[in-house]
Order: C-alpha cells, then sequence, then structure tokens
C-alpha cells in the first residue's frame, strides 16, 4: 500500500486558518435557473459565515466554469469551494479534480445538490425552490467549514477476472479480457456455455445461423490457455471489493472425467429416457447425455435424478461398460471452491416468461399453443423435429400459423418493460416460415411493432411484402377446437371490427426476464436492480455498464432485454472497463474510512460487534483499531460509540451536527430533515429529481454513505433545535450496500422513538423508509405522506421537544459514566 | 370534468395499450355489434367524460362480468368505468325503456325475473324452499334513496 502524495495538492493546509470558501451557483442552463433563481443564491451565501467569494454560472461544469474556479482558487486565495449545482453522485469528481488542478485538496470541496433534489422536483414553485437553495447552499457552506484535507491510499488490484454467466456477454468478455492477457475464470450454472443464443436458430436483422456464428466463440473460449471455464458451477458467496474479491463457488458432479471424446457410446446404451431441457422438452435424453452438438465443455455428464445408481447402489453398469476410455466416475461428488479476483462482470442473462401464467391463451392446455423458443428449436435443423416445423397434436405441418405478441411483456401484471426482442424475432420466425413453407397463411396479432434497430425495419417490410399479415389487436381468448386448430376471437382496432379466426398453430411470442438465480448474484454483490428486476447500471447514459459497486460491471440481457449485438457490444465495453482498472494495477479508494480517537475511547467495544467487515478490533491495550483497507466507511461504528471516540473520515460529527444547526437556522418547525444514504436512498431522490416528480419542497436532504452512520445525536440534536419531522432513509434490509448496516439503523430508529415516547414526544415526529435507487416514487410518496404529518405538529409539541432533548443533552454531558454499556448497545 | 369517478384512478386509464383484449373477451362486444369497451377507454383518455356516452344506450350492454379487467394487462377497470359512466346517465334520467321496465317489476315484485310455474316446480323437485314474497316496501325504498325516485312512479 503506497501513500498518494503527487498531486494531492500544493495548498499546504494549516488546521488554524481561517476558512475563506468560494460558492458557485450554477443555473445549469435553464435546469436549475428555471426554478430557482440562482442570482439570490448566490447573493444569499455571500453573507454566510466564512463566504469571501461568490458566482452564480451558466454550466459551472463546463472548461470556463472550472477554469473560475481555479483562477479564484488563486486570487481570492480561497481554501474551501462549495459547488450548488446537481448531485455529487454527478460531478463530485469533476469538482474535485478541479481544485485539485487548482492545488487545494480534493476533499475541501462540497457539493449542494440544487437540480435533483430542488430544481427538479419543484418545478412551479419557484420562491420556494429558491428559499430550498438557499437552505442547501447554507448547509454545505457549514460543513465546507469544518472540511479538513484527506489522503486516498492505493490498492493493489489483482489482474485476474470472474464472469458469471456463460450466453454470449459472457462469452465475449472472457474472451475480450482472456486476449488482453488477464487470467479469467468464467463460471456457467448449465452443463454447456452458449446461453439463449445456442438455442435460438436465426438472428435478426441478418438471418445467419445462431449456432454456426457462436460454436467458434465458445470452443475459443474452451482451449483458451487463460481462461479456466467452470460449467455445472454456481456463486455461493462473494465477500471483499475492488481489487480483492473473494469468492466461494459450488460445482455440482458431472460423474464423467474431462477424458471424454464424446464418442457417444454410453448414450446408446442407457436404458434412461427423460425430456431434453435445451429443447424445452420436444425431444428426450437419456440419463447420461450432451446438452446439444456443439456444447463446451464437450464432455457428457449424468443426471443422478435419472440414472439408475442412486445413494452409491449400482444396479446398472452399461455406460461404463461401453465407455473404452474409462471416463465414467461414479464416484464424483459436489464440490467448493474458493479464488480471488480484481473484477468481477455480471453476465447472467435471462430466462423466457413462463405462457402458462396467462390462462386464457391455453399454453400447457392446447398442443398446439407452442411458444417462440419452442419454435426456435423446432426449426433448426440440429433440434428435435429436425428443421421441420410441425404441429405436436398431430405432426403435420400447420398450414396457417398465428403469432400473439408481447406475451407477458407491457403488463402492470406480469413483466412491466417490453422485452425488445420479441417483435423482431417474430419478424424473423415467419420470414423463416415463408422460405421454407412459402403457401403457409401467417398472421401476427400485436400492439405495437417496434422494429427500431439498424435493419429491423427492412426485415418488417420484407415480411410484409412475403405475405404476412399483421393484425393491430391481441386475441381476448383462444378456444380449442375438435380438429386441434385453434379459433382466435378478438378485435382488429385499426378496423373497430370483431375477428374470429381459424389457425392451425399458435406461436406465442414470449418475453424475457431476469436469470432465476439473479437475485442472489444481487446480494452477494450488493447491487440495486431497476423495476423489472435487471440489475442497474451506475449512469444509465455515462456509465452504462459499471455498477454502483466499483469494480463489478454487467454485460449483456442481465442489465436489460437486448439483441446480441447490443449484448456483445456491451460485453466487450464491460471488459475494457474492467480492463483499465487491471491494467493500472491499484485504484485509490476514497478517504471516508474510521478513525480512532484514543484519549476518548473506553474499550466497550461496541464497534466492533457492528462492524460489518471485521473491520474494527481492540487491542491488547483495549483500544480500537481500524485496518483501514478492510474499512469501508460506512460509520456504523461512529454511529454507535457513545463516546463519540470515533472520527468518519469526511463525515464527521461536527460536520453533519453543522449542518443540522444551519438546517434549523431558518424556521426548523416548518420543515423536514432528511438522512439519505449514498447509495440507494439518495440515489432514489436523485431518481425522482431526474424523472421530474413533483413533491413538497419542505424537504432538506443530508447525505450520509450508509444510513447505519446517522447517529442517535443527530436525531436528538435536530429535535433539540426544533426541527418538526426528521426522516432516516436507506437501502432496504438485505440490499445495504454495507452488508448489514441498515439493520442497525433500524435498531436505533426503534430505540429513538423509546426515549421521543418516554419525552411524551409525538414519536411519528421520527421516520424511517427504505428506499432503493429506484423508487423515487416512493421517496415522492414519503415526502407527500411527511408533508401532511408536518401539518399537524402544533408549537408546543416542538417546544416540548426543544426542551426535553436540551435537557436529555445536558444529562448525558454529566452523567456517562466512562465504563457504562451505551443504552442503545444493551437494547438490541 | 364533473363527477369524475372516484371509485377509481383516472390515471391508471391512461396506461392502456389499446391491446383490445378486452373487447376480444368481452361477451356482450360479441353479440352486440358496436359495443367496444376499448373504444370507450380510447375515447374517455382522448376526450373525457363526452355527453355522446352518456346518451348511448349502448354502456347499458356491459354485463359487468370483469372478464375485460381480469384480463387486461393492467388491470384497468374497465366495468368500473362502465358502471360510473351508466349512473351518470341514470342520474341524468338517460335510461333505456328495457332497463326501465326491469326497474319497475323489481319495485312491484322485488325480483327481475318473473317466477314462473316452471321454476317454482324445478325448486319443488329440487328441494329447495318455496320462494317468500320478498319486502317489496323495503325494495322501492332502496331504490329511491338510490336516486330512482322519479322513475319509480312514473306509470
Ligand atoms: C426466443 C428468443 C429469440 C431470440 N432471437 C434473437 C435474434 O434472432 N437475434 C438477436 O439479436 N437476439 C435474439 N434474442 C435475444 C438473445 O437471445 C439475447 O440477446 C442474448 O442471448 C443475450 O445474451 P446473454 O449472454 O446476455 O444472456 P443469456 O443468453 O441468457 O446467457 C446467460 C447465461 O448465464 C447463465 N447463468 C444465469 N445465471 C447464472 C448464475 N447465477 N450463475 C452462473 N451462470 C448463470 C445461463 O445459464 C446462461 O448460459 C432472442 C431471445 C429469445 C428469448
Ligand atoms: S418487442 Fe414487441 S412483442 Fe416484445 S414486448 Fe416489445 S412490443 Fe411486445
Ligand atoms: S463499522 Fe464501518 S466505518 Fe466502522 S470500521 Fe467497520 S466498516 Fe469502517
Ligand atoms: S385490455 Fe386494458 S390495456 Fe388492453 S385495450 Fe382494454 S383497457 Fe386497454
Ligand atoms: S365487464 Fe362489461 S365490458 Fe367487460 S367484458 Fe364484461 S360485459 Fe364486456
Amino acid at each position: 500500500m503506497k501513500r498518494l502524495n503527487r498531486n494531492q495538492g500544493e495548498h499546504i493546509y494549516n488546521k488554524n486558518e481561517e476558512p475563506r470558501i468560494g460558492v458557485y451557483v450554477c443555473h445549469c442552463g435553464l435546469n436549475i435557473g428555471g426554478s430557482v433563481d440562482c442570482e439570490a443564491v448566490a447573493k444569499y451565501a455571500s453573507k454566510l459565515l466564512g463566504v469571501v467569494h461568490t458566482e452564480h454560472q451558466l454550466y459551472t461544469c463546463s472548461e470556463p466554469g472550472q477554469e473560475k474556479i481555479k483562477q479564484d482558487i488563486v486570487e481570492h486565495k480561497l481554501n474551501r469551494i462549495v459547488v450548488a449545482a446537481c448531485s455529487p453522485r454527478m460531478h463530485e469528481p469533476t469538482f474535485r479534480s478541479c481544485i485539485k488542478a487548482a492545488g487545494l485538496n480534493q476533499y475541501l470541496m462540497e457539493m449542494a445538490n440544487i437540480r435533483e433534489h430542488c430544481s427538479w422536483v419543484h418545478l412551479h414553485e419557484k420562491p420556494e425552490a429558491t428559499e430550498k437553495a438557499e437552505d442547501l447552499v447554507g448547509m454545505a457552506v457549514a460543513r465546507a467549514r469544518l472540511l479538513s484535507p484527506q489522503e486516498e491510499i492505493e490498492i493493489p488490484v489483482l489482474r485476474s477476472a470472474l464472469v458469471i454467466g456463460g450466453g454470449v456477454a459472457g462469452i465475449q468478455a472472457a474472451l475480450d479480457l482472456a486476449d488482453s492477457g488477464y487470467g479469467v475464470i468464467i463460471v456457467e450454472k448449465e452443463p454447456s456455455i452458449g446461453g439463449r443464443m445456442a438455442q435460438i436458430d436465426k438472428t435478426f436483422p441478418t438471418m445467419d445461423c445462431s449456432i454456426c456464428i457462436l460454436a467458434p466463440k465458445m470452443a475459443e473460449l474452451g482451449r483458451h490457455p487463460k481462461i479456466k471455464l467452470m460449467t455445472l458451477t454456481e456463486v455461493t458467496g462473494i465477500n471483499g471489493y475492488v481489487g480483492r474479491f473473494s469468492v466461494t463457488v459450488k460445482h455440482k458432479a458431472r460423474y464423467v472425467k474431462d477424458d471424454c471424446s464424446s464418442c457417444h457410446e454410453c448414450v446408446e446404451v442407457c436404458p434412461q429416457h427423460a425430456p431434453n431441457e435445451f429443447d424445452i422438452g420436444l425431444a428426450t435424453r437419456k440419463a447420461i447425455y450432451l446438452p446439444f452438438a456443439q456444447a463446451v465443455p464437450s464432455t457428457y455428464l449424468i443426471d443422478m435424478d435419472l440414472c439408475l445408481n442412486k445413494n452409491g447402489v449400482r444396479v446398472c453398469e452399461k455406460c461404463v461398460d461401453a465407455c473404452e476410455r474409462k471416463c465414467i466416475d461414479f464416484n464424483d461428488t459436489d464440490s467448493e471452491e474458493a479464488f480471488e479476483v480484481g473484477t468481477i462482470i455480471v453476465a447472467s442473462g435471462v430466462d423466457v416468461f413462463d405462457a402458462s401464467e396467462i390462462p386464457q391463451y391455453l399454453y400447457k392446455k392446447a398442443p398446439n399453443v407452442i411458444t417462440s423458443l419452442e419454435f426456435e428449436r423446432m426449426i433448426n435443423a440440429g433440434g428435435p423435429t429436425h428443421g421441420r416445423l410441425i404441429r405436436p397434436s398431430d405432426h403435420e405441418t400447420p398450414k396457417s400459423v398465428a403469432f400473439i405478441q408481447c406475451i407477458g411483456s407491457r403488463s402492470s401484471k406480469t413483466n412491466p418493460y417490453c422485452s425488445n426482442v420479441c417483435c423482431m424475432n417474430t419478424i424473423k420466425d415467419s420470414l423463416l416460415i415463408k422460405e421454407h413453407w412459402p403457401d403457409t397463411e401467417i398472421k401476427v396479432f400485436y400492439i405495437d411493432i417496434r422494429a427500431f434497430g439498424k435493419g429491423f425495419e427492412d426485415l418488417f417490410q420484407r415480411a410484409k411484402l412475403s405475405g404476412v399479415r399483421f393484425i393491430r389487436g391481441l386475441p381476448g381468448e383462444i378456444v380449442q377446437l375438435k380438429n386441434g386448430n385453434l379459433k382466435l376471437l378478438g378485435e382488429m382496432t385499426l378496423m373497430n371490427e370483431l375477428y374470429d379466426i381459424e389457425t392451425e398453430l399458435v406461436i406465442l411470442s414470449i418475453g424475457i426476464k431476469p436469470a432465476a438465480g439473479s437475485s442472489d448474484l444481487r446480494k452477494y454483490l450488493s447491487l440495486s436492480i431497476t423495476g423489472g428486476g435487471f440489475f442497474m447500471v451506475a449512469h444509465p447514459k455515462l456509465k452504462p455498464v459499471d455498477t454502483s459497486i466499483r469494480g463489478v460491471f454487467l454485460a449483456g440481457c442481465a442489465e436489460g432485454p437486448k439483441d446480441i449485438k447490443e449484448s456483445v457490444t456491451q460485453a466487450s465495453a464491460a471488459a475494457s472497463r474492467a480492463n483499465i482498472i487491471m491494467h493500472r494495477g491499484s485504484v485509490a479508494v476514497e478517504a471516508i474510512t474510521a478513525r480512532v480517537k484514543e484519549e476518548n475511547c473506553t474499550g466497550c467495544g461496541a464497534c466492533v460487534r457492528v462492524c460489518p467487515y471485521q473491520a474494527i478490533y481492540l487491542n491488547d491495550e483495549k483500544k480500537a483499531v481500524v485496518v483501514d483497507a478492510a474499512c469501508m466507511g460506512c460509520g456504523t461504528c461512529g454511529a454507535e460509540c457513545m463516546y463519540e471516540a470515533i472520527t468518519m473520515r469526511h463525515f464527521t460529527d461536527e460536520q453533519i451536527l453543522a449542518q443540522i444547526d444551519a438546517f434549523s437556522e431558518h424556521g426548523p418547525e416548518k420543515k423536514i430533515l432528511a438522512f439519505n444514504c449514498n447509495w440507494c436512498s439518495y440515489a432514489g431522490a436523485d431518481f425522482a429529481g431526474v424523472s421530474r416528480m413533483q413533491y413538497p419542497p419542505e424537504v432538506r436532504i443530508i447525505r450520509t454513505m450508509c444510513s447505519g452512520r446517522v447517529s442517535t445525536r443527530f436525531i436528538e440534536h435536530a429535535f433539540s433545535r426544533g426541527v418538526a419531522i426528521v426522516l432516516i432513509s436507506g437501502c432496504h434490509i438485505g440490499d445495504c450496500h454495507y452488508i448489514n448496516a441498515n439493520t442497525f439503523t433500524e435498531k436505533r430508529y426503534n430505540h429513538m422513538r423509546k426515549i421521543m415516547k418516554q419525552g411524551g414526544l409525538d414519536i411519528d415526529r421520527l421516520h424511517l423508509v427504505w428506499i432503493s435507487a429506484s423508487e423515487g416514487q416512493r421517496f415522492q410518496e414519503k415526502v407527500e405522506e411527511l408533508k401532511r404529518k408536518l401539518m399537524s405538529v402544533p408549537s408546543i409539541e416542538i417546544r416540548k421537544g426543544i426542551r426535553y432533548f436540551k435537557e436529555r443533552k445536558e444529562k448525558s454531558k454529566k452523567l456517562i459514566p466512562k465504563t457504562r454499556e451505551p443504552a442503545h448497545v444493551r437494547d438490541t | 370534468m364533473s363527477g369524475t369517478p372516484e371509485l377509481f384512478n383516472r390515471k391508471d386509464f391512461y396506461r392502456c395499450l389499446q391491446c383490445a383484449i378486452c373487447t376480444g373477451s368481452c361477451p356482450a362486444a360479441r353479440v352486440i355489434e358496436g359495443f367496444n369497451p376499448r373504444e370507450y377507454i380510447l375515447k374517455y383518455i382522448l376526450y373525457g367524460e363526452q355527453e355522446e356516452l352518456l346518451k348511448s344506450d349502448m354502456i347499458w350492454c356491459c354485463t359487468t362480468c370483469q372478464i375485460c379487467q381480469e384480463r387486461c394487462p393492467h388491470g384497468i377497470d374497465i366495468s368500473g368505468f362502465l358502471i360510473h359512466i351508466m349512473n351518470l346517465a341514470a342520474e341524468r334520467g338517460n335510461l333505456p325503456e328495457e332497463i326501465l321496465k326491469e326497474i319497475r317489476l323489481i319495485a312491484e315484485t322485488g325480483r327481475s325475473i318473473k317466477p314462473t310455474a316452471h321454476t317454482v316446480r324445478i325448486r319443488e323437485e329440487l328441494g329447495l324452499k318455496a320462494l317468500e314474497q320478498p319486502d317489496t316496501e323495503e325494495i322501492r325504498n332502496i331504490l329511491r334513496e338510490a336516486g330512482l325516485k322519479g322513475m319509480l312512479d312514473q306509470k
């Protein structure tokens, strides 16, 4: 671990120097200027303690905007900068490097979020929004006065990567990284890599053969010296952080050794049959099998649930006898393995929607209703019918086919999103049918045809020209007729006419949904998800493959429905992002870790008990010690220590209390103070802003890294200053960015409500809500609810709170015996 | 919009995809030409509550079987909406003759269908107890309370 001294700033910081703060209020064009009077805010700021220079600029983040800050730092000898602009989640790095370039330590900068948390959510309330922006700037200035310079440490990065999922995206990412020279471990839960693309026949929009273009890549991966392929394997746990993730996996037994030459002799003799999963049950396989001809690895496997030899009892030796190379090993067992990697790419892909969830379309009830994925297997020359399209009921080739679109997609009852690929897939399928059986009557029942990509519209036109009929309006129901045909009852909306159409085969164009195991992955990696359950990226436009967890990237359909081309593009992007970190060989970690003030530490061990990372321990002298490389800076220990023995760098008690003081300077009895955690609820509030969700302007947010940082001291202080309502918000339980730190938030919240009750106070003045990064609406609704509450808090209640908490503060100053266990620890 | 329905959230209607699953599923639309729940939703989204709809005899064709909203991808309360329109129309006295007849029958006999000798016999065969005479006075009071006062008395 080496100290990072270069470029940390030439400004020599002197503890006793007077703060000289420069405040920059950004108009962001009309984004902020449209609903906040930025000039007035700058004027207000100029009167604040410590502020010596203010500006309001059209775009502070622009080149001239940043130049101005740099000039002013030199010219006006500024030693602290406040930028009132967008979310720090957007531009904190920008302004940090800006002031660093001017010789100031990058930690001497604070942002006031007057866009996502103000102008965008109060579009039509300029006076209130302006007042709020002034408050936010006041709070930022109060914090800036107490900022101190910090030094970052660099931690080494292992030059190896884990890729989870061996679909086309995972394959591409693994190959790119391995070709760049990194060691790659790729984990696939199925017996072979290939994913969905291995199952489909041709690919839109170019109509090339799917397995023909995928198989060479699969084979390349299989023999790449830098890649370790683990099939039948699932991740069971991930710990650590960028540069050094510790991963545990579980391998399922294959019962066939790598020596297997795929001669197929064993299959010939095996007496046990079952539906083949790869062909979605349209064909059978044996207990010993290879899922499909091009499978990688090409080693066969035994399905022990089907095999006659169970629990060590051997009744059948047929395959053992048939195998010349003696590869069959009934003693094989499941095993576990642990390894470390520097970066991770998640490419867990998608599963298809289960069409039987929509009962009126008779899937699994009427034999001649099939899904688009089943069709792919059928039309494939290597598939169960050797490329012949048949009706399952009588094995005849149908003379008429109907496709029904949007199955399971675009519905608040099933998948709320458009699945992106099914329109084009149907168009492709209809052309394939026309190619082989030109006389087939094809009708496509749709709501909208989404043909947005390059070459898509061409293909759509080709389908229409080749005689495929597109009918707008989905059937209300399907009726099965005696001859196996199906009758579709519905309305053609473009004609306002009802239809009643008989067809020989129905193909349901099923949507796609996140892969089954992705919720486990999400837990292991603390990833956020968006509405439909897909993984969320750090920024939808500018960081389209990064996650909010450093060193973890997304590729392919795991991030959202997309086609092959986009999946591959994203996979290469993810590989190149991972490459950047690994190529440098080290990453700087934010200087926000805990420090212990030894003189205050009583050795009570409360911090040790709550730290999610075991990053703090008691030494022989009974003093707490922080392991810098392991500490994530959640601040849970700081909130738990009642002797104020822990300093959270860059999020100190003093800084947060100063923000509360500034907040409560003007009309605290009419406002809501919110603590939002950086990863989920602050991001959720940002999302509300980006989506322009309007909510009452009475709320002001203080950002902490984790809700676990919110000490009862902060809440008591707020109430003692007459704040009407306090809201604590964090990630949902189980989703905490710091493993389980938010469970302590909940305990403190309950403890705090008890204290309020003892004082005869209205406990409803304190709220706790879990908000994920995609739940902007939940934040909006919470603020609306709190606004209603705000109207009903009488001033007598506020005064009572002030008195009660002031008294408590006095008492606690005098009374805390140095050896007593903190009350809120005993509570738990 | 006067009398905007409180029974349901108006915003929900804006989700409509115009997929036509409702009309495609509707037993009434199958037999009555021109009855089209999808179209009513579309018009409601585009134009709000229009006089045209309130005067139409068509809306009364809904059987309130609710198969439409059962299958609607967004669970839009289509029959709730039609009931609301029917209520508004009834308030204004726009009741089709057929419906009026039925209401009067209920007021007089307490039933929407008169029991026939045949139904009485079937009940006997099934061992069901004999039909009691409903309290028609009570029923008339309920109908009056429900806002059908004027319509009950005119003969
Ligand atoms: C019916 C159908 C037809 C399509 N037709 C086309 C087309 O013509 N053209 C086109 O461009 N696109 C088409 N697509 C879309 C295309 O299939 C996807 O874009 C592509 O498969 C995405 O690749 P992926 O690697 O992201 O995911 P997937 O192909 O889903 O692969 C994910 C892999 O990860 C594995 N996995 C999942 N979870 C875990 C875990 N926890 N641990 C280990 N492994 C895991 C899975 O077993 C799988 O092998 C079609 C999709 C469908 C459903
Ligand atoms: S791609 Fe087409 S069929 Fe698939 S969900 Fe979107 S609109 Fe529906
Ligand atoms: S509780 Fe959080 S801040 Fe404290 S030592 Fe552990 S990881 Fe660091
Ligand atoms: S079923 Fe629902 S979404 Fe579809 S047209 Fe009818 S109301 Fe609209
Ligand atoms: S509730 Fe009314 S509109 Fe809906 S399907 Fe039944 S009859 Fe048709």
